[in-house]
């Protein structure tokens, strides 16, 4: 937005009276009531919990999983032959998250976006666990597909809140 | 009249905001909450969708504050949410129907050549057009700003402003004595004074 000062009068006939005329209203009171009606409305709602605090657990959790089956895919031969699926997803589960940080944050996350949220972070706390264990490579890839999966699912949820809001401001 | 822009609160007190402390809220609440209304109340023409969407915009403002990435950038984002809560109830199909009945063009009484409130003129104007003067004037909008906030183009937004000015300006006479004023349930309204 600009220095969204009042505007200097322009050439147009009148203008100038208007603005005079506009910026001499005086300013109405808002009603003592409101105010209590907008605290009994902020008691109620549930507490809204800012999502950057989940961004840096998400990646710091990523990070931990990239660099623990980069460990695992070097000393287990056998895991080789899933590398290629699980590095792919790897990176898209990379560029997904990246989509989303470059994504400004305009709305608090519904219950649907907290449900997706809760369920990655198990999948990560699964996917660790799991790593540290040193199970199953197949089930760690398909934990890491529905990973990507949901992050997904999380992110055309957010955009499309976010389309809707804007679409609010248009008559 | 205060705007937006001119309100200055502590950094201190905006970080207490975002952390969602109660005296922080109240005192935000209590800093912006009549500019808020001002421009709710002088644009739905409605005393009681003017509450509703002040109150709307600080439900809002408050439980979402820990979003805000920068303290500066306070002002601007009420206004923004306070704006949106306008234009929400503006577009709503009982406010345009409502809206139709208004004209931009003078009606017959208020080209007689009296003096008229500026705030009663404004009123005559269509919502959309409304918005567009006070975003304007008061809020001091660009033409590309108004048009992003209508989802149209900036020509959109300076014909309404030109078509308004014509209006409002018709309406704008020197105050003459004994006019009447005063009669609405406002505090307060500014004539024409010019």
């Amino acid at each position: 937005m600009s220095d969204h000062e009042p505007r200097a009068p322009s050439d147009a006939p009148g203008e100038a009276e208007v603005n005079e005329a506009l910026n001499a209203l005086p300013e109405l009171g808002a009603p003592d009531r409101l105010w209590d009606g907008v605290r009994r409305r902020i008691d109620a709602a549930p507490a809204k919990r800012p999502r950057r605090g989940f961004a840096p657990v998400a990646v710091a959790a990523s990070v931990l999983l990239a660099a623990a089956l980069g460990v695992l895919l070097a000393i287990e031969p056998a895991n080789r032959a899933t590398a290629p699926d699980i590095t792919a997803l790897l990176e898209r589960s990379r560029a997904v998250e990246a989509e989303r940080r470059a994504t400004p944050v305009v709305l608090s996350p519904s219950g649907v976006e907290r449900v997706l949220q809760v369920r990655i972070g198990g999948i990560d706390a699964l996917l660790n666990e799991q790593l540290l264990q040193g199970t199953d490579p197949g089930a760690r890839q398909a934990l890491l597909r529905e990973r990507v999966e949901l992050m997904e699912d999380l992110k055309h949820i957010e955009r499309y809140r976010r389309n809707e809001l804007f679409q609010q401001a248009v008559f | 009249m205060s705007r937006f822009g001119d309100i200055r609160l502590d950094a201190a007190i905006v970080r207490r905001l975002m952390r969602g402390e109660r005296k922080a809220q109240e005192i935000v609440y209590r800093a912006y909450a009549n500019p808020v209304y001002t421009m709710a109340r002088r644009m739905l023409r409605d005393p009681g969708l003017a509450e509703e969407a002040t109150q709307d915009t600080f439900v809002d403002v408050l439980t979402g504050a820990a979003k805000l990435e920068r303290v500066e950038a306070l002002s601007g984002w009420i206004r923004t949410i306070a704006v949106n809560q306008c234009l929400m109830r503006l577009r709503s199909p009982w406010h345009r129907r409502r809206d139709d009945l208004a004209d931009d063009e003078p009606t017959a009484d208020l080209s007689l050549g009296r003096a008229i409130d500026i705030d009663q003129a404004l009123g005559r104007l269509s919502g959309k057009a409304r918005m567009v003067v006070w975003l304007h004037c008061i809020e001091g909008y660009t033409h590309d700003e108004i048009a992003a906030a209508f989802g149209r183009s900036p020509s959109f937004s300076k014909s309404q402003l030109a078509r308004a000015y014509r209006v409002l300006a018709e309406h704008c006479r020197p105050v003459v004595d004994g006019a009447e004023r005063g009669t609405g349930d406002e505090r307060s309204r500014a004539a024409c004074a010019v």
